[in-house]
């Protein structure tokens, strides 16, 4: 033990041994996983809560130094001193729910499947929402949820010192997001969490008129409003007078399942389309198929299904006809056609509060979740090449401007690109000759990354059509083609690398003049 | 072997089936007759070998075991450093995806620059025509001194050749 801790004797020594111990022990381990994580760039949430961790459990081993030396300088005749075993004892105990509740969101990391995706969910938060970080927690069940750890962190920082409170509570925000760890690397059906991405801008806190004051959650302003509206109808129409205690069950009861179909919208709008085919897929599995799915805080799956591809259409009724978008609509329509049958027991006018309150929320999202939105021309104009060059497993990671496809809509080039092109053609022309090889100058700029949820939408689109091409043998004669699965595995590992090279496309345009100064000799 | 603008044209066209991605300047990245390739995030470090005497082909049963416990896999972000130390051997990879069609072959090798400071960048460096994939580069440090490599750095250089058939 250090010369500048206090010398204690018998039982005290013992508990404030062990004590100290303990807190040495998670301070190391705390530090070894801080080292180990130096250069995850997908662990910036669990960094933050190591360092949560950290100042509690800094302040923790101070204070039991503190109250050691306390009683190293009182009176020796006394007997035991039980103040002191209890205030060591309570603080151990602290730090043992602290570390029991909260070590798992710092040690349990997602596999580096998930990686290439944490960057640019992540950057899609954080265009909603400042000061935003995310943990991907792969959980053992097949779930997906929404947590927070900054506010019941800050709950136990209040038992140790103001200081350490409000050191916690500057950090950046920092939401967990469970997701089932057996799908972990199933890109495709990472869509969905842009269900949860929907949870956590319905809580973001809005008011009225704009200002500052009276801030509420997004979801509460907006079914309110409605259900005020809804519940004074629903009581002139029901000769029977609901009482407060049923007032209050119903409000619950509407606002959870509007709650899940705005986030389902939401889902869409940040997602994309291919939101609708995840969800399918996802709750398939989950045998809600088979039983509807209704509960007290989940609409049913029917419900759910109509929602969703009545919002994906949205992007896809657009005027395009070639091959992908005509593929893309009919595995929407497919889809459509396999709805199970509608099983919600809710009167028409509970549901008319919840359409109410849906639409009171799509008139604010607009402003509430702005350029975080897929926008339907950003997919309209990269849906065929992307679909393309996956059809020839090349990865679709970016856009190369001018690249020649007469059926594609243009994208929107700089001017000097435009420039070059028509120059090159008017050479070419002139000379009574197509344009040649020799002709042909790079445009500057040559590339821009593509949008990742482009790449979901498409791949995802591109297997519920069936649309990829096989290979190998024919094995007709059974009903689902074994090869599906082999399939799925190689399309996603497809797409995970196409993410990674458009981030990494992304990350170079702003690094690039440093590491090209580095080639030092030309 | 393809020129610049010949490399050009089929990267422009779509129907060529030829594809480096990402390229984000070709006014530094293509040259003359060559592009510039950079270094991937994925390293696999050989350890130093402690316990372990040959790798032998012949013992065909456990030497992929026996490679897998001299071998260590990390990852670096985009700009940040590796080092590679004198006699150091490492695996990496391009960070740029190549498809080739069924007519073309390519051959990396390191750029001159690396070159004259030590560093070995491919021994095995013919790409077949046909081939999808991130190139391994086969890292060693030949030099006296430990070389502090950045991650999207240009390390090698791809020439591509039309395959007659």
């Amino acid at each position: 033990m250090s010369k500048s801790l206090p010398v204690l004797t018998g039982l005290e020594a013992k508990v404030f041994e062990a004590a100290l111990h303990r807190v040495d022990t998670l301070q190391n381990e705390l530090e070894r996983l801080g080292n180990e994580y130096s250069d995850r760039e997908d662990l910036p949430g669990n960094r933050i809560v190591l360092r949560a961790l950290g100042l509690i459990v800094g302040e923790s081993r101070r204070e039991i130094v503190r109250e050691g030396r306390r009683l190293a300088e009182r009176d020796r005749t006394e007997s035991v001193d039980n103040g002191f075993l209890r205030s060591i004892g309570s603080r151990t105990q602290t730090l043992d729910s602290l570390v029991h509740d909260y070590m798992p969101r710092a040690t349990r990391t997602p596999g580096r499947e998930v990686e290439t995706l944490v960057r640019p969910l992540t950057r899609l938060v954080n265009t909603i929402f400042t000061d935003r970080e995310l943990i991907f927690d792969p959980a053992d069940g097949y779930e997906i949820i929404l947590s927070s750890v900054q506010e019941p962190l800050t709950v136990y920082a209040r038992y140790f010192s103001h200081n350490v409170w409000e050191a916690i509570k500057a950090l950046p925000h920092v939401t967990v997001i469970s997701y089932p760890a057996l799908s972990q690397d199933d890109a495709l059906q990472h869509l969905l969490l842009g269900h949860e991405i929907g949870h956590l801008v319905l809580s973001k806190e809005v008011s009225l008129d704009g200002g500052n004051a009276d801030k509420v959650k997004l979801e509460t302003l907006v079914f309110n409003l409605a259900f005020s509206e809804g519940i004074a109808r629903l009581q002139q129409e029901s000769p029977v007078k609901l009482s407060s205690a049923d007032r209050r069950e119903l409000h619950f009861r509407l606002q959870s399942i509007f709650r899940e179909l705005a986030s389902d919208i939401l889902g869409v709008r940040l997602m994309g389309p291919a939101y609708a085919i995840a969800l399918a897929d996802y709750e398939a599995v989950r045998n809600r198929w088979a039983h509807g799915g209704v509960s007290q805080t989940h609409p049913g799956l029917a419900w759910r299904l109509r929602t969703v591809i009545s919002e994906a259409r949205r992007f896809l009724d657009v005027d395009r006809e070639t091959a992908p978008w005509v593929s893309a609509r009919a595995a929407l329509t497919e889809l459509e056609q396999m709805i199970p049958e509608d099983l919600e027991t809710m009167s028409d006018a509970e549901r008319a509060i919840i359409d109410r309150s849906l639409a009171l929320l799509d008139e604010r999202l607009d402003q509430e979740i702005g350029d975080a939105q897929l926008l339907v021309g950003e997919l309209e104009r990269l849906f065929d090449p992307v679909w393309d060059k996956l059809m020839h497993s090349i990865p679709p990671a970016e856009e190369i401007f001018r690249r020649s496809r007469p059926d594609v809509p243009q994208p929107p080039f700089p001017a000097s690109v435009g420039n070059r092109a028509r120059d090159i053609l008017r050479t070419g022309l002139r000379g009574g000759r197509r344009p040649v090889a020799d002709d042909i100058e790079p445009p500057n700029p040559w590339s821009q990354p593509i949008d990742w949820r482009v790449v979901l939408n498409a791949a995802a689109f591109c297997w519920a059509a069936n649309a990829l091409p096989y290979e190998g043998t024919n094995t007709e004669h059974l009903p689902i083609d074994p090869r599906r699965s082999a399939q799925r595995r190689e399309l996603n590992e497809l797409v995970r690398g196409t993410i990674e090279l458009a981030e990494t496309h992304l990350r170079l345009q702003e690094v690039k003049d440093e590491l090209d100064d580095m080639n030092f000799v030309r | 072997m393809l020129s610049r603008s010949e490399l050009v044209r089929r990267l422009l066209d779509h129907e060529s089936g030829f594809a480096i991605t990402p390229i984000i300047d070709t006014e530094s990245q293509i040259a003359e007759a060559s592009v510039d390739l950079r270094l991937g995030p994925d390293f696999i470090v050989a350890k130093r070998a402690t316990g372990l005497s040959t790798f032998d082909p012949a013992q065909v049963d456990d030497i992929g075991e026996r490679i897998r416990d001299y071998q260590d896999y990390m990852r670096r972000p985009v700009g940040s450093a590796f080092y590679l130390h004198p006699g150091q051997f490492a695996l990496a990879r391009t960070l740029e995806y190549f498809t080739l069609p069924r007519e073309i072959s390519a051959e990396v090798v390191g750029r001159s620059s690396w070159g004259r400071l030590g560093l070995v960048i491919a021994t095995a460096p013919l790409v077949q025509p046909g081939f999808k994939g991130t190139v391994t580069l086969e890292l060693s440090n030949l030099g006296t001194v430990p070389m502090v490599l950045y991650v999207g750095v240009r390390i090698a250089q791809a020439t591509f050749y039309e395959v007659t058939r």
